[in-house]
């Protein structure tokens, strides 16, 4: 095996698991296996001390696997795991690879993850969990079904995998994603990714001057969209939109950040300083670069606003996560045309919005944008996920 | 059956009989968004069923709870 090869789930050879049968989809053995684990997360003390990892403990219970399980009735008797399943976690966003699991396992496939390399103490923390659910004889014929491990990128291993997996999900830069595709693979192995995206917010100016009472929870669902994960998940907002519908627009704007501001000193929010010096290198290229007219609004040191005209693709390359956002204005929601791409995952609005904006986007531009959400609800996980429907992705249908 | 309720929401947020009347979501530390996914847990563990996410929000106090339990058939 590779060097600082390490088996953090699962004792046995990694490979054998592809010698196991699949399961059906929503097989009881799983479900029972992450309905325990649930509660064993969520009565957890020290999990208290993580929130991903209590959404996570949360997303897995049994009432909403039976919630999900719900939209999957027309197939359920007919699809099967597609086989071995081989998982590639975000080195940023601690608790992706959970989520890829659980619906790996649910589509019925003996999964290996590759974990990220950082010592994240909430993975530490459900790794341990794991280990102590699968040590109940409940759970014995599970137990070969999951490996979770670590090792160094660039070795032979994810090439060893490739080779024998009939399906890959791959989450990470596209630097990971196209080393994972490169290496070979079976005719029929179903490849998943999910490469570095951005996501918007669209603020109407007048709601927010119209209803100031409803301030402090629109900046408490923003707070928790984006500085919960430090801006680092696909689906925080890193572009802002404010709409011109008041005449009081640098009104509307200064209250929004100000309450921003506010909200994060009252969640105690902490950065460390390394972030908050990748993100004030970032904001100053991204202010140097361009012929447009440019403010950058500092509420140091939580986070910079850099008022900037520009596109998606434009404000990928600067976005570094950590607090750096970039401020448009915009007429009507049908103007966020000239600023898509492919490349925008989430856009997050006020609830009474969703679906006008929702509407007009797809309209606007069909297939650019993978999910409109209210503020609040950009990192909550679904079954549904950068355009896949991860269950009918991950198995097969046997007539 | 109001026993079991008092139960979920002393053990949840450590609090006492007492507070129970007044109490509300972030009313006391304990009972934030985190200490909110364990309680609706317990709640669905502890009276057999299983919530809309709509009203998992939607408790927003020890009496609306009861409200919502109430949709689920619980009289308490």
């Amino acid at each position: 095996m590779s060097s600082n090869f390490e088996k953090l789930v699962g004792n046995h050879d990694i490979l054998s698991l592809k010698e196991l049968n699949v399961l059906p989809i929503f097989s009881e053995s799983v479900i029972k296996f992450f309905s325990d684990l649930s509660g064993i997360i969520l009565k957890d003390k020290n999990s208290q001390n993580f929130p991903d990892l209590m959404t996570f403990g949360f997303h897995i219970r049994k009432s909403n696997i039976n919630i999900i399980r719900k939209n999957y009735s027309d197939i359920e008797k007919i699809a099967y795991g597609r086989g071995l399943a081989y998982h590639i976690g975000p080195s940023n966003v601690p608790m992706n690879f959970a989520f890829s699991l659980f619906y790996s396992l649910l589509a019925g496939n003996p999964t290996i993850v590759r974990l990220p390399s950082s010592n994240f103490p909430q993975i530490i923390h459900l790794i341990n969990l794991i280990n102590l659910t699968l040590d109940s004889t409940e759970h014995l014929s599970l137990r070969p079904y999951l490996s979770l491990v670590k090792f160094d990128k660039g070795t032979d291993l994810s090439a060893e995998i490739s080779k024998l997996s009939e399906v890959r999900a791959v989450w990470g830069s596209d630097a990971t994603v196209h080393e994972i595709l490169s290496h070979s693979k079976r005719l029929k192995c179903k490849d998943l990714v999910f490469p570095a995206r951005l996501s918007w917010s669209v603020i109407s100016c007048k709601r927010i001057l119209d209803h100031a009472e409803h301030l402090c929870d629109l900046a408490n669902d923003f707070f928790n969209d984006t500085f919960s994960m430090d801006q680092n998940a696909c689906s925080s907002p890193t572009q802002v939109f404010f709409l011109r519908d008041t005449h009081n627009v640098e009104k509307a704007k200064s209250l929004f950040w100000r309450a921003i501001k506010e909200k994060i000193i009252s969640r105690k929010y902490e950065i460390s300083s390394s972030v908050v010096m990748e993100r004030e290198i970032a904001s100053v290229r991204a202010v140097m670069t361009s012929g447009n007219t440019l403010i950058r609004r500092d509420y140091l040191p939580h986070f910079h606003v850099v008022v900037k005209d520009i596109t998606a693709s434009e404000a990928m390359k600067h976005s570094v996560g950590g607090g750096l956002f970039f401020e448009n204005e915009i007429d009507t929601f049908k103007c966020l045309k000239g600023y898509l791409s492919d490349q925008v995952q989430t856009v997050t609005t006020h609830k009474q919005d969703v679906l006008s904006l929702r509407i007009q986007i797809n309209e606007a531009c069909p297939g650019q944008v993978d999910r409109v959400v209210q503020f609040g609800r950009a990192l909550d996980f679904g079954p549904i996920w950068d355009g896949y429907d991860l269950v009918r992705e991950m198995s097969h249908l046997k007539i | 059956m109001i026993e079991k309720y008092n139960h979920v929401f002393i053990e949840s947020f450590g609090v006492t009989d007492a507070d129970l009347k007044n109490l509300e979501y972030q009313g006391v530390k304990a009972w934030d968004s985190v200490g909110h996914m364990a309680m609706v847990s317990e709640l669905e563990d502890t009276f057999d069923i299983e919530m809309d996410i709509e009203d998992i929000i939607e408790i927003s106090s020890y009496e609306k709870g009861k409200e919502i339990l109430g949709r689920y058939g619980i009289k308490l």
